[in-house]
């Protein structure tokens, strides 16, 4: 993509009605993102059914800034609170609240918002170079490749959200890959697991399944909690001097590189990107002893890579039609929505689509940059309200957002389900970021599967023997070997014996 | 947790028990391609999956002692509060929230509860605005985030605000 073509895409966007929609959804993104118990996702997935009537590419306009929006406004409370607003900010507590502690919290902030600025610049810069390269790649992929991949995308993401436990992780991921199948098979259109029920017959909405597991889940956990939060620290000085971030310069460019990379990895998402950034940070740091004491370092880490993050999840989106996280899963939802078909074929179908979405990106950073700046101590009164009074209004909009889609009663219930669901997984150390992709990557496993199958007369071995199905087996096999106990000990005696 | 990973592996294994049951009952024969065609096939797999990781929870939870205590000794690292930060800056917002309602299990009942009146009793059943605002108001009177005039403001004034926005100005479809 020519820089030309991404200038002339974001001064297309220049009109007074795109701008409104871009500042909105933004502000709208940092509350929701700052409010503990509401995520990314959960503000992008309300959207998708609240902007249902809109043109796709003002859609687009309201969803992006919406996701870049909310990674950014989970720094607030981070900072303040203590708790992450969504939990691609969990990192930023660790530095962030202590700095609000020694009464650095307007610097910490004005920090946050720059190192956000700067990491999602860089998300859309690679954005736009790495698209079209991926998207060249994907052009190779057959049914084998695309199936591969879905299990390669359900391993990893199993594998990082539940960094304790990936058992468990893989075990949401086959869960979610499961309940994808209900419905109407792609190939015959025989029903599955329909039960005669004939809402059932065209699957379970993506739209419900993602509220319910990430909202409404949500909201239980809070009210849950007996003790609500409150905002004691000051704030002050808010934009942080140039010479403090480019003493950083190191630290940004490698954040963003982990954000990008973790970002397009499949479902891994923002927050893990964070903690990889963070614990990098620490490793490279001249003072890692400051880790976790206010250390500057340490916020701009984890700052810039879970924006970052965000442009890396967008590429997998638009070149494979596979998620990088789970706010980009619902972008792609709402892609598919308003009739736009990421994928191999997206470049020869909508050849400027790319370079929309990135100056979509450029759009959003600097409304969220003038809105993070400009409106400190207005934001920080958003924090001040009431759980009591916040969660029952999140769950009305989620009710209103799984209606909204296909105007049937039956998605409210089955959100309402999948919030339960999405809170015993929650309780039970089940993460729910594989569950979903699980259930997006669902039908593209079942149909490239079959398709393979047939195509060669149920012969496996191409599975195995293609050269990029070889590659992404490989990694999968490094993953899951990564886990075990045995190859851990394994390479812990290499390292001892070379250390001596 | 190795009670909690005993019974969720129990449920894992006989869900996929019943989805491999139903996916076998599928057609198999006569859909146009050979076996591996069959809309069953990638389900069936799955189903296998699933019960072998719901088998592995049980025997874990059963065997595992050593893997929970070092469970219990690894940090969670996606979480962040520190006991004496989150002290400090979590305060009491509900001083008026009687004893019984500090009980963690009977606030996520209640709160399941409610909305489940609102989803299944009062949506679809009542108009919009009436429906939201009962639901809207109960749960801020029950929580005790506001006496009753001030819930019901609040519940009229969210109510006809969602409504307006969403109906009027996105022109979306509301229950």
């Amino acid at each position: 993509m020519s820089l030309s073509t991404l200038f002339s895409e974001f001064f297309a966007l220049m009109t007074p009605g795109t701008i409104f929609n871009a500042f909105w959804a933004t502000g709208f993104g940092i509350i929701v993102g700052m409010l503990p118990g509401l995520t990314a996702t959960m503000g992008v997935a309300l959207l998708t059914g609240l902007t249902f009537r809109f043109m796709p590419e003002q859609a687009m306009v309201v969803l992006i800034s919406t996701y870049v929006g909310a990674i950014y406004g989970g720094s607030r409370s981070a900072i303040l609170l203590n708790i992450p607003g969504t939990p691609a900010n969990a990192a930023t507590c660790l530095d962030g609240h202590p700095l609000a502690r020694r009464g650095e919290a307007g610097y910490a902030i004005g920090l946050a918002t720059t190192s956000s600025a700067i990491g999602t610049l860089f998300g859309l810069v690679c954005l736009a170079i790495f698209s079209p390269l991926l998207g060249a790649i994907a052009l190779k992929f057959g049914s084998w490749e695309f199936f591969v991949l879905s299990i390669f995308g359900i391993i990893i993401c199993g594998n990082l959200t539940a960094p304790r436990d990936p058992l468990k992780g893989w075990i949401a991921g086959i869960v979610g890959l499961l309940l994808s199948q209900v419905g109407q098979d792609p190939i015959q259109a025989i029903p599955r697991f329909t039960f005669g029920e004939l809402q059932l017959m065209g699957g379970l909405s993506l739209i419900p399944v993602l509220v319910g597991a990430y909202g409404v889940g949500e909201i239980i956990e809070v009210m849950q909690r007996p003790i609500d939060y409150t905002v004691r620290s000051v704030v002050r000085r808010v934009i942080p001097p140039l010479a403090d971030l480019l003493r950083y310069w190191k630290t940004i460019l490698r954040s963003g590189v982990i954000g990008v990379i973790i970002g397009a990895i499949p479902g891994v998402g923002e927050d893990t990107a964070s903690w990889i950034a963070y614990d990098t940070a620490k490793r490279f740091s001249d003072h890692p002893e400051e880790f976790g004491r206010g250390s500057h370092e340490g916020l701009i880490a984890a700052e810039t890579a879970n924006n970052a993050c965000v442009g890396g999840a967008i590429i997998p989106v638009l070149t494979l039609a596979v998620p990088g996280s789970a706010p980009a899963a619902v972008l792609l939802a709402a892609m598919w929505l308003h009739g736009i078909r990421p994928g191999p074929l997206l470049p020869i179908e909508q050849p400027l689509f790319i370079a929309t979405v990135t100056a979509i990106f450029l759009l959003s950073t600097i409304a969220m940059t003038v809105l993070g700046l400009a409106l400190v101590r207005p934001l920080v009164k958003v924090l001040q309200i009431s759980r009591t009074i916040l969660m029952p209004v999140v769950f009305a909009l989620c009710c209103v957002g799984s209606f909204a889609v296909s105007g049937r009663m039956f998605d409210v219930h089955l959100m309402f389900l999948f919030g339960i669901l999405g809170y015993f997984m929650r309780r039970n150390d089940f993460p729910a970021a594989p569950m979903v992709l699980g259930f997006i990557l669902g039908p593209m496993a079942d149909d490239n599967f079959r398709r393979a199958m047939i195509i060669t007369g149920g012969d496996i071995t191409p599975f195995f023997t293609r050269p990029l199905s070889v590659v992404l087996w490989l990694l999968t096999l490094a993953v899951v070997l990564s886990r075990s106990a045995l190859v851990r000990g394994w390479l812990a005696s290499l390292a001892r014996r070379r250390s001596r | 947790m190795r009670k909690k990973d005993f019974w969720s592996g129990l449920v894992l294994v006989l869900s996929a028990l019943a989805f491999l049951a139903a996916s076998l009952r599928l057609p198999w024969r006569d859909t146009g391609y050979d076996w591996f065609g069959s809309p069953g096939f990638v389900p069936a797999i799955l189903a296998g999956f699933l019960s072998l990781g719901g088998i592995r929870l049980m025997l874990r939870s059963r065997a595992g002692g050593a893997f929970y205590d070092s469970l219990a000794a690894t940090p969670d690292p996606c979480a962040c509060d520190a006991p004496e930060d989150a002290a400090e800056s979590a305060g009491e917002r509900e001083p008026a929230v009687p004893a019984w309602m500090r009980s963690e299990p009977l606030r996520g009942a209640l709160t399941v509860a409610l909305c489940g009146a609102y989803v299944f009793l009062l949506m679809g059943r009542l108009p919009y605005i009436p429906a939201t605002f009962l639901f809207l108001a109960g749960f801020i009177l029950v929580f005790r985030g506001a006496g009753l005039p001030r819930s019901g403001v609040i519940g009229a004034a969210a109510s006809v605000s969602i409504w307006f926005v969403f109906y009027k100005i996105f022109a979306v479809f509301l229950p």
